[in-house]
């Protein structure tokens, strides 16, 4: 085995570029967040609108930097309204005091597609690899009993992995493995789950739909590692495969990858938002294959005031009435009693009242600490 | 260290070549033992350890690498297990002699054998394609020709009711080396038990005879549990169907220690009788298996009176290996009735059936016999006088203790005759 050599060569890396119009999405606007700074493609009439995936600041338009050739996969969204509108209505149960704004409707009417970025890459690799390959086999064993009829005897069957040593070489053409486009890619992923990628289909211009599409802001020129990594893993499932192994462990490879081609893949979230009692926008994020959403689920501390206050007018009302008994005649044992109970009913007013407010306290900074936007 | 060399295995993805490492072991081929100076027959001696021609003297020594217990162990996979059932097929049978050119036909499982045709000996070890079936370990021939005559003499001349001249019999000529074939087996066992043990209880109680305080003992049985983990090493099992061989005996010649063990060379096998496993591994590995319960009885009883004993046994890291072990075996025929005798290849511990002269025998029968009789006779006879009874009461006494020698006589008799 020679040292390893990692080539890039004939290697075609896309450009991201000002352009004010783009081939593959004739109408769109370019489009920036001013809070996060996340570039989009939209509609004309739909600059203005809070940013799909902040929701801090209004989109507007900007030149910015866009990838001018056309994606080459897409995933449609499996859901469709009632289906977006059963998963916001999950999500939205068990909030106390709900935000006015948090229905289920609300979400679902404001709901907005969002196509956002994979790269795709093809490569050739060439070289050697090595790894330690792992058989899987059957070995008979038993499970015996004594008992009154004397010993009886069950046989059981058991999985094994035996590792061996393989290595040979490789000269293989992949396609369309998937690297990162977004810095908060990971994120995204572990918040609302990943994506069967077997579903993934041609892009036509017509798929978008309306939709906003959001721009990579990570530059394939940095993504070598990672395109390296994934054309590796691809490498080691093959070179599994070849040697007729179920698993393997320590698999490398020496050798070089040629003739990386970059294509953009988008994959479909929805986002809708809602405001709470200050009019602050909280995003809700939709995952459009399999429905998981992520948001912060706001309470509304003014209707946890006005059930507070209610409760403290009782018990103010439970302590007058308490005080003018006392007045009217503190000697009767029967009013020492009534009085008891009307103090100790102003005590449990106050302290629910109190609660009430700390619960929706400590649960908003919960939501907004646990749920931070993507 | 050395670097471990591979060889191109079939790859299922078109531009991936797979290569996989090359056995150590060299592949298996028939070897055909010639001498290399008189083209004589070349066999394992025995008492220079090494191959030696019958005919010219031509000697050369065997080189052997101990392993001992370390030598390599195999799992029960299904694929072994289907392989160890089948047998050896007819195909198997046929070998062909390098040195005269015939096709021979030998026994089914026949590992070492003899070319009628040219006197060369052959050691077939492609018995089993696979290669955890074929002879990988063995603990050769201790036992020198001339120490055998001298446990044989000394095993031959102990006891006293043999016949005088079983001692000067052609049996001690007719000990054959044979590499027997036995599977070893070693495995982890877990057991859960469960029995009703029986405990003695001393109780005080209030006897209305006697108006007091006494005390008795009862049994109470209890309701216990408990649990073994323990593990066999190196469990041996004779692959030779017990039909074929007496099972009794080769038992009686073990232990053999397995520390001895050496890595396979035919030229051991050179002129040897060795003969495959015609006991399969899953019946031998259920024989073990009867082993391991009798452990897990022992250990869950373990001193106790117990009854309804359950127990519940797994096993885990089972594992086995398939080596020769050296016995020397003779069968000799006394007075038309045929014997079998067993030397311990290693250790030279014996074990055998001895002839028994029952004439012999029944003339000490007799006499352990006769004392009782005599005193009975003469009690009976002074009886008239009135005297005879203490004597008669003697007599039955020693008649008693007569027969119980008697018995242990003829018990022990018929041991060594149907051992």
């Amino acid at each position: 085995m020679g040292e390893q050599v990692t080539e890039f060569a004939n290697s075609d890396f896309p450009k991201l570029e000002v352009r004010d119009q783009l081939s593959w999405f004739p109408d769109a606007e370019v489009v920036a967040c001013q809070e996060c700074g996340r570039v989009f493609l939209v509609l004309p009439d739909m600059d203005d609108t809070l940013c799909p995936m902040c929701g801090k600041a209004p989109l507007k338009p900007q030149q910015s930097l866009v990838l001018s050739r056309p994606p080459e996969l897409l995933l449609t969204p499996r859901l469709n309204n009632a289906n977006l509108s059963q998963a916001f209505a999950g999500f939205i149960s068990g909030v106390p005091y709900r935000t006015p704004d948090l229905t289920a409707e609300n979400l679902t009417n404001r709901s907005r597609l969002v196509f956002w970025p994979m790269w795709l890459v093809d490569g050739d690799v060439k070289g050697e690899w090595q790894a330690m390959m792992g058989f899987d086999y059957q070995v008979k064993t038993a499970r015996e009993r004594l008992g009154s009829g004397g010993w009886s005897s069950t046989p059981e069957l058991r999985t094994q992995t035996r590792f061996e040593p393989r290595r040979g070489s490789i000269e293989r053409h992949y396609d369309n493995l998937a690297v990162p486009a977004l810095l908060e890619h990971a994120t995204i992923i572990e918040k609302l789950g990943s994506y069967n990628h077997q579903e993934a289909v041609n892009f036509t211009p017509d798929a978008i739909n309306g939709a906003v599409v959001l721009m990579p802001n990570l530059d394939p020129q940095q993504l070598t590692g990672a395109a390296q990594v994934k054309l590796i893993a691809q490498a080691g499932a093959e070179a599994m495969r070849a040697a007729g192994a179920q698993s393997r462990q320590e698999f490398s490879l020496r050798g070089e990858y040629k003739n990386l081609n970059w294509t953009e893949y988008l994959l479909p979230i929805f986002s809708s938002h809602y405001a709470d009692d200050d009019g602050r926008e909280h995003t809700v994020y939709v995952q459009a294959q399999g429905g998981k959403v992520y948001g912060p689920r706001m309470a509304s501390r003014r209707k946890a005031k006005t059930l507070s206050l209610i409760l403290f007018g009782l018990g103010l009302l439970s302590l007058i009435a308490a005080m003018i008994l006392m007045i009217v005649n503190n000697e009767n044992v029967n009013f020492e009693c009534s009085v008891a109970v009307l103090l100790m009913t102003f005590a449990l007013m106050l302290i629910i009242g109190i609660a009430q407010l700390l619960r929706v306290k400590r649960w908003n900074s919960n939501q907004t600490s646990q749920f931070p936007p993507l | 260290m050395t670097e471990q060399r591979f060889k191109q295995v079939t790859s299922a993805v078109l531009g991936i070549t797979v290569f996989a490492p090359v056995s150590a072991e060299p592949e298996a081929v028939p070897v055909t033992f010639t001498c290399p100076k008189c083209g004589g027959r070349l066999g394992y001696d025995l008492k220079s350890s090494g191959i030696a021609c019958e005919y010219c003297g031509y000697q050369a020594p065997v080189s052997t690498t101990q392993v001992g217990t370390r030598a390599g162990k195999f799992e029960f996979t299904l694929e072994t297990l289907q392989a160890a059932e089948a047998g050896w097929g007819e195909m198997r049978n046929q070998l062909h002699c390098d040195n005269c050119g015939a096709e021979l036909s030998y026994p089914k499982g026949a590992v070492a054998a003899a070319c009628p045709y040219c006197a060369s000996n052959k050691v077939n070890v492609t018995l089993s394609e696979r290669k955890e079936l074929r002879p990988q370990v063995l603990v050769p021939f201790a036992i020198k020709p001339d120490g055998l005559q001298a446990i044989i003499s000394e095993w031959f001349s102990q006891g006293w009711l043999h016949p005088g001249k079983l001692a000067q019999s052609a049996a001690l000529r007719k000990f054959v080396p044979f590499y027997l074939p036995y599977w070893t087996f070693s495995a982890d066992f877990e057991a859960d038990w469960k029995a009703q043990v029986a405990h003695v209880v001393t109780e005080t109680y209030w006897d209305p005879g006697s108006k007091s305080h006494r005390t008795r003992t009862r049994t109470e049985w209890r309701w216990e549990s408990g649990s073994i983990d323990d593990q066999v090493q190196n469990l041996l099992v004779c692959g030779v169907n017990p039909s074929r061989l007496n099972w009794n005996l080769l038992k009686e010649i073990e232990p053999y220690d397995l520390r001895g063990l050496v890595k396979f060379q035919p030229e051991l096998l050179a002129g040897m009788n060795a003969q495959a496993y015609d006991l399969p591994l899953v019946e031998a590995w259920d024989k073990g298996k009867g082993e391991i319960r009798d452990l897990a009885v022992e250990q869950a009883i373990s001193g106790k009176t117990v009854r309804n004993l359950s127990i519940d046994l797994i096993y885990d890291n089972e594992k086995w290996r398939y080596i020769f072990l050296p016995v020397f075996i003779a069968v000799y025929r006394f007075n038309e009735k045929t014997y079998q005798v067993m030397v311990n290849g290693q250790s030279g511990k014996v074990s055998g059936q001895k002839p028994i002269d029952w004439t012999k025998a029944w003339l000490v029968i007799l006499a352990c016999l006769l004392p009782g009789f005599l005193t009975m006779a003469i009690g009976l006879i002074t009886s008239v006088i009135g005297v005879g009874f203490p004597i008669l009461f003697v007599g039955i006494v020693l008649l008693i203790i007569g027969m119980v020698i008697a018995f242990f006589i003829y018990k022990e008799a018929d041991r060594w005759e149907n051992k």
